[in-house]
């Protein structure tokens, strides 16, 4: 049962004594976009922190196709599959696009050679050819991002975590980033955590949706569950969102 | 024209030795964090490696030497600075000094406090006439010598795997780490091409002076961490610059000065320095701040 699954069991952390995340449990299955949402400081980062080791939880574990993962520093769970993007973009700005999106694939062990189509298959499928050799911090926001995931992508993830990529986009952007998504998903197969603000997006790209409010999961299902699943309606989304 | 020609050679062939100091410090600062006080002692070991294979071949004692100054800087970071890894930048930089004066004593003890000439062959010190120009044949070889160095290390830096891996750890170490960059294969890297670039430096050196003693690297470890800063700590096409700069201010200076003002070249030099800091305390050659790295 366990197997071909990244999951969080009944995480719970506290920040000097409060409460951040209580028995929050998370599952995303390979080549499914689990969304995760919630309001603002609902824990959604400290989830996504705990399951990919930069973040300590008092309780619970961590569980990547079934092997116990909770003690493994954050670059061990990379190596196991579990690469994640952050919400500020942490490109390194001196080297190129290219360089960049090499680092990741060198950093697992690929050859150069290797590292370097798959390079070029990435820039392809986010549209970042053009700037291959520019240096990363020239790059505009919205490109920078893409870089951030396509660097992960080199790491051939098993499990995607994305923290808020569709974030200061404008939204054509946004449009795009979730095509992005959506081709990531059929191309590589790997599973995705996406917490996201941008609830067209979600509603439009997730398998699957859990809703956290105050460090609890409030609810778990696919998109048309979560929309018309009352409690979530009213701690979180609102009635314009039910219409859309 | 003899003078302008003078200074141009002379500010080059200093230039171009800070710089291959200036890199090394550079490269260890950006992977570790590390202001390694402990970097002149390369030169150290180079330079009484070069003393103690006297009576063989040349080509060979340079090789030697610069075995033995590679071979330091990977030591120096398997022997001690491996145990600290994470530490803060100021107790890396004790560490380094306590290594520093560990490395001075013991060459005291085995060899002995005073200057001992190096013997080399006699063309290092003799003057050439080029189209009626006087030139020492040695500033040209070192000019010609550490501008190849350093565009080796730029091919090294910008073309190979580990050279992009050690160029994205100078900049955001945890992230390189995150995206698998082994931090002990690069920071061995580092200490090892900073021991190569010392070890050439080095040999430079003592090829113009012609003696080595216990604190010889004290003079280089100075010029280069200055030349790193006022080009921009943390950036290793900065330190180069800097070092260029820092080079030709000091032949600059010594050429201006009134002779009996020439023993105060060192004064002048440094207050130029702190001058720098003041109006640009990130560097000269760095563009954003990049106040967070430091």
């Amino acid at each position: 049962m366990s197997e071909q699954r990244l999951e969080a069991n009944g995480i719970c952390v506290e920040f000097d004594g409060v409460r951040a995340l209580h028995e929050a449990t998370v599952e995303v299955r390979r080549g499914e976009i689990m969304g995760l949402i919630g309001p603002n400081g609902a824990g959604k980062t400290t989830l996504v922190n705990a399951i990919s080791g930069y973040q300590n939880f008092s309780r619970g574990r961590v569980t990547i196709d079934g092997v116990d993962a909770s003690s493994w520093t954050a670059p061990a769970r990379a190596r196991g599959g579990v690469v994640r993007t952050f919400q500020a973009v942490r490109v390194f700005r001196e080297l190129t696009v290219r360089e960049n999106i090499e680092l990741g694939a060198i950093g697992v062990g690929s050859s150069s050679a290797s590292g370097t189509a798959l390079a070029d298959e990435l820039m392809e499928m986010l549209d970042l050819h053009s700037q291959a050799d520019v240096a990363a911090g020239n790059l505009s926001y919205g490109y920078q991002r893409r870089l951030g995931i396509a660097r992960s992508l080199a790491a051939k993830p098993q499990y995607l975590l994305l923290d808020e990529p569709a974030a200061g986009l404008s939204e054509e952007e946004s449009v795009v980033m979730s095509h992005v998504l959506r081709d990531i998903r059929d191309e590589f197969g790997c599973g995705m955590l996406l917490i996201e603000h941008d609830m067209p997006l979600v509603m439009g790209i997730c398998d699957r949706i859990t809703v956290l409010n105050f460090g609890e999961i409030l609810a778990t299902g696919t998109p048309a569950e979560i929309r018309n699943n009352r409690s979530v309606v009213e701690a979180y989304l609102g009635s314009e969102v039910t219409n859309a | 024209m003899n003078a302008v020609f003078q200074f141009l050679i002379d500010a080059l062939s200093l230039g171009s030795i800070y710089a291959c100091i200036a890199l090394g410090i550079a490269l260890i600062f950006g992977v570790m964090n590390l202001v390694n006080l402990a970097h002149g002692e390369l030169i150290m070991v180079t330079g009484y490696t070069l003393l103690l294979t006297h009576g063989l071949p040349l080509p060979l004692r340079i090789i030697i030497a610069i075995t033995a100054g590679v071979l330091a800087g990977i030591l120096m970071d398997k022997l001690a600075f491996r145990f600290i890894r994470g530490a803060k930048p100021a107790t890396l930089m004790i560490v380094s000094f306590g290594i520093a004066y560990l490395l001075q004593n013991l060459a005291i003890l085995f060899i002995g406090s005073q200057a001992r000439a190096v013997a080399l062959p006699s063309w290092v010190s003799a003057r050439i006439s080029v189209g009626g120009i006087g030139v020492s044949p040695l500033d040209l070889v070192t000019v010609l010598v550490t501008v190849l160095l350093l565009a080796g290390m730029g091919l090294v830096l910008y073309r190979t795997p580990i050279g992009r891996q050690m160029r994205a750890a100078s900049e955001d170490f945890t992230m390189a780490r995150l995206v698998g960059v082994k931090s002990d294969r690069v920071i061995s890297t580092a200490f090892a091409l900073a021991g190569f670039l010392a070890a050439v430096a080095g040999i430079l050196l003592i090829a113009k002076t012609g003696t080595v003693t216990p604190t010889m690297g004290l003079a280089p470890l100075l010029a280069g961490v200055v030349a790193t800063v006022i080009g921009g700590s943390g950036n290793l096409k900065a330190a180069v610059y800097g070092a260029y700069l820092f080079g030709a201010l000091t032949v600059a200076i010594q050429a201006a000065l009134p002779t009996d003002l020439v023993a105060f070249r060192d004064a002048v030099a440094f207050a130029l320095v702190i001058l720098v800091l003041i109006v640009r305390p990130q560097g000269l050659f760095i563009r954003r701040a990049v106040a967070e790295r430091v």
